[in-house]
């Protein structure tokens, strides 16, 4: 677990350098998601780095697509392309884009309109069952994500469908892009929803590794959702439970400071 | 037409197995041929149109071809975003299929009749825009489609899709047909015009006025330059469709550099949104049966000679 808090510390230094230099929106976004993307390419999913369109890989979609640097560095930590690239995001002629894009290596399917992760995934899930492939499906979406209704059109497809081959995590980090979750548009009881949808589904503190890599492991007879319980802007303090970091970039002294936090 | 539609399915189904059909709980009477003999090839995901623009767009990802079936409002309509950003963008081979283009829901409404679909979804990149104007047609095109890479929007009628004039040959994707020659004047019509634009030709006949119809059944491609040879020598080209004026035939047209030395009349729905009834009702009610179209020709030719 020590590597994977390691690798968690890398990939929150490369997206507070990269959101800087790009002087990007979602840094808030990205931090809370550090450690579930940290433990998904530390093994929860299998897939092989050095050749990343292997047919037997398992499948990642990133739903919440906004969180794209989170990703990218996730990506770059884990091999599948040079780290030296990272500093390209969000420029001109940049594959790195803003928002997740499949042309960066190991990414499966574009996204940045929220609610089109889990029914692409579903289908995927389907045609996997179908076809008897040994494969799982995962995605990661964002709370303000479960207001759209497509994400529960597809919940009770999957359930409907028991795709036990499909994983959803969900980052509940409590702040949505214009306020509060518990403000906009209340979830809670969250797990009992899912529940109740035909779901097998947990709560995680979403930023402990081992207990993460635990639900994450767990494959059954019914899709699984994992709500992961989470902090926005998790690991620098001032960035911590603030909208504004949806949205602000750090300033030259805020990202000293912020990965003077980070690497403590 | 749905009929052609399921029973090309299933003869490139056989032949193909990464050939899927998605519906969205519609298709009673019609798609069980295809679901009794493919079920591990077929799903029903429910009244829910993003999930069935996303499941097909999953599946395609996994290998499938995948036909994601629906009235056509609901198809091009409901869930546009995700085949613009989930097919079109990747350029999955995903073909939407939208029963009802046009009137052919006359008296469900305002709410079923497809009149912006061919619009919508010629604006998005990739897609191949096909709308049959007879049986042999949808048949065809549907067989050819389903051996096309990359995402399409499959437009059908409700009608019995008899044969309107000459098939030569199978239609193909992207190749008018002449469905009937003439000399004087050229009726270009896709879709659910095609039927209205065949009886003009003959009201017109029986009036000594000799009238040819092409069934430009492709909006994309769309050969513009082709069409344009195929009215060359006429006196009188008349475009009509069972759409509103914005985005569909004409535009197309327009836009494909078809620019015929003859004046062009172009015939469309207009933009009132009261009407109720039968297609054939409803063609008249918006000037695009076979009566407006005939007279159409008439002015237009009696003023060319002016």
């Amino acid at each position: 677990m020590r590597a994977v808090t390691e690798r968690a510390r890398r990939i929150r230094e490369h997206v507070l350098r990269m959101v800087h230099a790009a002087d990007a929106s979602h840094v808030g976004s990205c931090l809370s998601c550090v450690e579930v993307l940290a433990v998904l390419y530390s093994g929860a999913l299998r897939v092989r780095p050095e050749e990343p369109d292997w047919t037997e890989r398992d499948r990642f979609v990133m739903s919440k697509g906004h969180a794209a640097a989170a990703l990218y560095a996730t990506l770059a930590d884990a091999g599948l392309f040079d780290v030296r690239e990272l500093a390209t995001y969000g420029g001109d002629g940049t594959r790195l884009v803003g928002h997740v894009a499949a042309v960066v290596p190991g990414v499966e399917v574009s996204t940045g309109s929220l609610g089109h992760g889990l029914p692409v995934a579903c289908g995927m899930a389907l045609a996997a069952q179908r076809g008897s492939l040994a494969w799982r499906t995962v995605v990661l979406a964002s709370d303000g994500e479960c207001d759209e209704g497509s994400t529960w059109e597809a919940a009770l497809f999957a359930a409907h469908h028991s795709l036990g081959n499909l994983t959803v995590v969900i980052d509940a980090n409590g702040i949505q892009s214009f306020g509060r979750v518990d403000d906009v548009l209340r979830l809670e009881p969250l797990v009992e929803k899912w529940i109740s949808f035909g779901w097998e589904a947990t709560e995680v503190d979403g930023h402990d590794v081992a207990a993460l890599d635990a639900a994450l492991r767990h494959v059954g007879e019914r899709p699984r959702c994992v709500i992961a319980r989470t902090v926005k802007g998790k690991g620098v303090s001032f960035m911590e439970n603030d909208l504004a970091w949806h949205y602000r970039s750090p300033s030259d002294a805020e990202l000293a400071d912020a990965l003077a936090e980070v690497r403590a | 037409m749905r009929t052609e539609f399921v029973a090309s399915l299933v003869e490139a189904a056989r032949a193909d197995p990464s050939i899927w059909l998605v519906t969205g709980d519609l298709g009673y009477g019609v798609l069980e041929p295809f679901a009794t003999e493919f079920p591990e090839r077929y799903v029903n995901v429910g009244v829910a149109e993003q999930t069935l623009a996303g499941v097909a767009a999953g599946i395609a990802r996994a290998g499938g071809r995948v036909f994601a079936y629906s009235i056509a409002t609901f198809a091009a309509y409901r869930c546009w975003e995700q085949w613009r950003n989930d097919v079109a963008e990747p350029g999955l081979p995903v073909i939407v299929v939208g029963v009802g283009g046009g009137f052919a829901y006359g008296v469900h409404g305002y709410s079923h009749h497809a009149l912006e679909d061919l619009a919508l979804m010629r604006a998005l990149p990739n897609f191949a825009i096909v709308a049959p104007g007879d049986g042999p047609e949808a048949r065809a095109l549907t067989f050819d489609l389903a051996r096309r890479p990359g995402p399409a929007y499959l437009r059908l009628g409700h009608t019995t899709g008899k044969p309107l004039g000459a098939h030569r040959e199978p239609a193909r994707v992207g190749e008018p047909r002449q469905a009937c020659l003439g000399a004087t004047v050229s009726i270009l019509a896709t879709g659910g015009a095609l039927a209205p634009a065949f009886e003009a030709a003959g009201l017109l006949d029986e009036r000594g006025t000799d009238a040819g119809v092409v069934s430009v059944h492709t909006l994309r491609p769309l050969p513009g330059t082709l069409v344009g040879r195929i009215v060359r020598d006429c006196d009188l080209v008349v475009s009509v469709e069972d759409h509103r004026r914005t985005g569909g035939l004409a535009s197309a047209l327009f836009e494909a550099g078809f620019a015929p030395r003859a004046p062009w009349i172009h015939l469309a729905a207009g933009e009132r949104v009261d009407a109720v009834g039968s297609a054939p009702y409803l063609h008249a009610e918006h000037g695009i049966d076979a009566v407006s179209i005939a007279e159409a020709v008439v002015t237009g030719l009696r003023r060319r000679a002016a």
